[in-house]
């Protein structure tokens, strides 16, 4: 079975959400935070959604209709969505004002938007679309949960077009925990240096929607030719997965998640060496980490194949790429995509 | 392909393990016995399914640290008592762990605010690093040791329902033998806020289906069925107990908090489950209602229910007048509810039900009844519109 993206989209820490916007080179956030730089959304959401929605639901709801519309408007069999944190900033909103003893004057919007399948199901009203939908919750693997149940709906016949996305807020206050949690880190691991994070760690966030068809058409824009999680693997699976792709597929590029966290440091390593005379590329260094940062990879993939032009990174003519991302030792995920 | 259910494990407010649940389902004890103040001292009133032991006591009998969220311990206790029924050394097969939650670990994260009020360099970090729903499935599926796939889904109220159809799912696509599949949720300050601010909940104890419903009664548990292939069964390796027939999940895409008034989401569900499992609605013997006692639930799943079945309504009761609203817990928790039923042939009553909605003809079970059963079909709908419906069979031999 043939997959493809025919519908992309992407709301990063850099301006790439209209089409039109051609960066020469990608834009400089200061300090470790690449927050990202949204569109204007007046013509893209109603006005009371622009007021009421944080910013994850704008960044999901925009980004879904796009991909959509990219994809020339296939009925939609399945919406499948993957947050590892959620909406942070209505359940922050919530939570402050719970434990406010002045003030217990809780808003039940908050409450709605704090639900962790609040982009999907947003989704599915806005499209009034009756059918599969779920969302995946499972930190730094909730992307990847997505994507392989969107692929098992097309490969079962369940479903023939998907729409499924990556999506993360970071908010001022979580990043404040965030902080405080990677010095905590960094303080009990002083004597271990190889545990501490690098220097050009940066937190980030963003939201990536892709519609999935088992049909090529005008509008495909890549063949995802292999997708493989691997689950706590030995050293020798993931070298021999690794081996597989690119001993079937011309890759020419490679696209690894590598997030100077040393802990996942081990099987990046492993990987990079056994690259040879190939252009290799860490993607969380333009849209930093977070749980979902893997779409964000998979949509740098599709937009440098698909010829809609990516100067972030400065290469020539490629034809395969492979996706690596690894989540905290146990999870590993490999994405394989052609140009067609 | 057929997938079997061959083991199953459950906490609820009834008690630890499903044989304490089931005594409690017979014998009409409900479990819907603490108050709102025990969770948050500034919300009096609440009547809630609350499992009247602490943390530590539940860490203790899971042999787990006392510092993992309660969502954890719950889920872990449920996973292994499964484990433990379906008899099989797990690690030994390929196996998968699909949980589902929708507080994660912010019990422990309120605790966490309270602590440092809005002082940001405060507060115990310990605390929130398992706040991520993710982090609690992945602390019980270090202690399960499952060694193929491990996910976490939060659809709101229909969670685990999906959790375990993506695990009958995998196991149909072969990348999985056997799958402990369903989920979990703690009651949390957080989620009763939430309800209460949404003016949902009920100062008395709930009465799913009834005309006089003011609301629902939040509850806690885990509850985790064991799936596994056909292979499996044909090699004589597992005994199953029933088989798992049909799913659908759809989206009733109506409001985000409400459903339809004449149910299209949930119609949908179960006419899809139906579909799948190759029965007519006459072939349904009782359902497990999702019956929140909600005004809306109640009215949409009802209208759905009455078009689907038409004049031939099967026997139908919730049993969240004994569990209250278990949220994310609820799917696993009652689907294992439905295969109680339909291996002992009995229908739960739903307990104080005296006035029938006035524009349904829906009059729930109000006795214990035993009578045959060959399908049951079990509702889990939630926030967002997210349906899912369930149908277990019993196995033809």
């Amino acid at each position: 079975m043939k997959i493809y993206i025919n519908g992309s989209s992407s709301i990063s820490a850099h301006p790439v959400f209209e089409p039109s916007m051609v960066l020469t080179e990608p834009v400089i956030h200061s300090g470790d935070r690449l927050i990202c730089i949204e569109p204007v959304y007046d013509k893209l959401l109603e006005p009371i959604q622009i007021r009421r929605m944080s910013r994850i639901l704008k960044m999901g709801m925009t980004t879904s209709a796009r991909a959509i519309k990219q994809a020339d408007n296939p009925h939609i069999d399945a919406i499948i969505a993957g947050t590892g944190f959620g909406c942070l900033e209505d359940t922050t909103r919530f939570l402050l004002k719970m434990i406010d003893p002045d003030d217990r004057s809780m808003n039940p919007t908050s409450f709605i938007q704090s639900t962790y399948n609040t982009v999907s199901s947003l989704v599915a009203l806005n499209l009034k679309n009756n059918g599969y939908n779920n969302t995946f919750v499972h930190s730094g693997f909730s992307f990847e949960s997505a994507l392989d149940d969107a692929i098992l709906l097309l490969n079962t016949g369940e479903a023939k077009n998907v729409l499924v996305g990556g999506i993360d807020e970071l908010t001022t206050e979580v990043y404040d925990l965030l902080k405080r949690l990677q010095n905590a880190r960094i303080k009990t691991t002083k004597k271990n240096l190889s545990l501490q994070p690098a220097k050009t760690y940066r937190f980030g966030e963003g939201s990536s929607f892709f519609v999935l068809s088992d049909k090529h058409n005008s509008a495909s824009q890549v063949e995802i030719t292999n997708f493989n999680l691997l689950y706590k693997p030995e050293k020798d699976q993931i070298i021999s997965n690794f081996e597989n792709y690119t001993q079937n597929d011309e890759i020419d590029l490679f696209l690894l998640g590598k997030n100077d966290e040393k802990m996942n440091d081990e099987s990046y390593n492993w990987i990079s060496s056994l690259i040879h005379n190939k252009k290799c590329f860490n993607y969380k260094s333009l849209c930093g980490d977070y749980p979902t940062a893997l779409s964000f990879g998979l949509w740098l993939a599709t937009s440098i194949l698909s010829g809609s032009g990516n100067p972030m990174i400065p290469i020539g003519k490629i034809n395969n790429i492979l996706i690596y991302n690894c989540f905290e030792r146990q999870y590993h995920a490999f994405i394989c995509v052609k140009r067609c | 392909m057929n997938i079997y259910v061959a083991g199953t494990g459950l906490v609820s407010s009834l008690g630890i393990g499903v044989s304490q649940n089931y005594d409690a389902l017979v014998s009409q004890r409900h479990g819907i016995c603490s108050f709102s103040q025990e969770l948050d001292p500034l919300l009096e009133g609440f009547p809630v399914g609350r499992l009247r032991i602490n943390n530590f006591d539940l860490a203790e009998i899971a042999s787990a640290s006392p510092r993992f969220p309660r969502t954890a311990l719950m889920s872990l206790l449920a996973a292994n008592e499964a484990i433990e029924d379906v008899g099989l050394d797990i690690r030994n097969y390929r196996s998968g762990f699909i949980s589902a939650t929708t507080v994660g670990g912010i019990d422990l994260t309120e605790q966490f605010f309270i602590s440092n009020g809005k002082n940001k360099l405060r507060g115990n970090l310990h605390k929130i690093v398992n706040h991520e729903c993710g982090r609690v499935t992945n602390l019980v599926a270090e202690k399960i040791e499952v060694n193929t796939y491990v996910s976490t889904i939060s659809t709101a109220c229909s969670s685990s329902a999906n959790s375990i159809i993506l695990a009958a799912r995998l196991i149909k696509e072969g990348r999985l033998d056997i799958a402990v599949a369903g989920g979990a949720d703690a009651l949390t300050a957080f989620t009763l806020n939430g309800f209460n601010s949404l003016l949902l909940l009920d100062t008395d104890l709930c009465i799913p289906f009834d005309a006089k419903r003011k609301g629902l009664n939040l509850g806690e548990g885990a509850g985790y069925v064991i799936l596994v292939s056909e292979r499996l069964v044909d090699a004589g390796v597992v005994s199953p107990i029933v088989i798992l027939s049909g799913y659908s999940n759809t989206c009733d895409a109506f409001h985000q908090t409400a459903m339809s008034p004449e149910g299209k989401g949930p119609f949908l569900s179960m006419s899809g489950a139906l579909r799948m499992a190759g029965i007519t609605p006459s072939g349904v013997n009782y359902i497990n209602a999702h019956g929140t006692a909600t005004q809306n639930n109640d009215a949409s799943e009802g209208n759905a229910v009455c078009r689907l079945f038409k004049n031939n309504i099967p026997a139908l009761s919730s049993t969240k007048c004994y569990t209250g609203h278990t949220l994310g817990a609820s799917g696993g928790i009652e689907a294992i509810f439905s295969i109680l039923a339909l291996t002992n042939g009995v229908a739960f009553p739903n307990l104080r039900f005296s006035e029938p909605i006035p524009e349904l003809a829906l009059i729930p079970v109000t006795e214990v009844q035993h009578f045959p059963m060959d399908n049951v079909l079990t509702n889990s709908f939630g926030f967002g519109g997210n349906c899912s419906s369930l149908v277990f069979s019993k196995i033809l031999v």
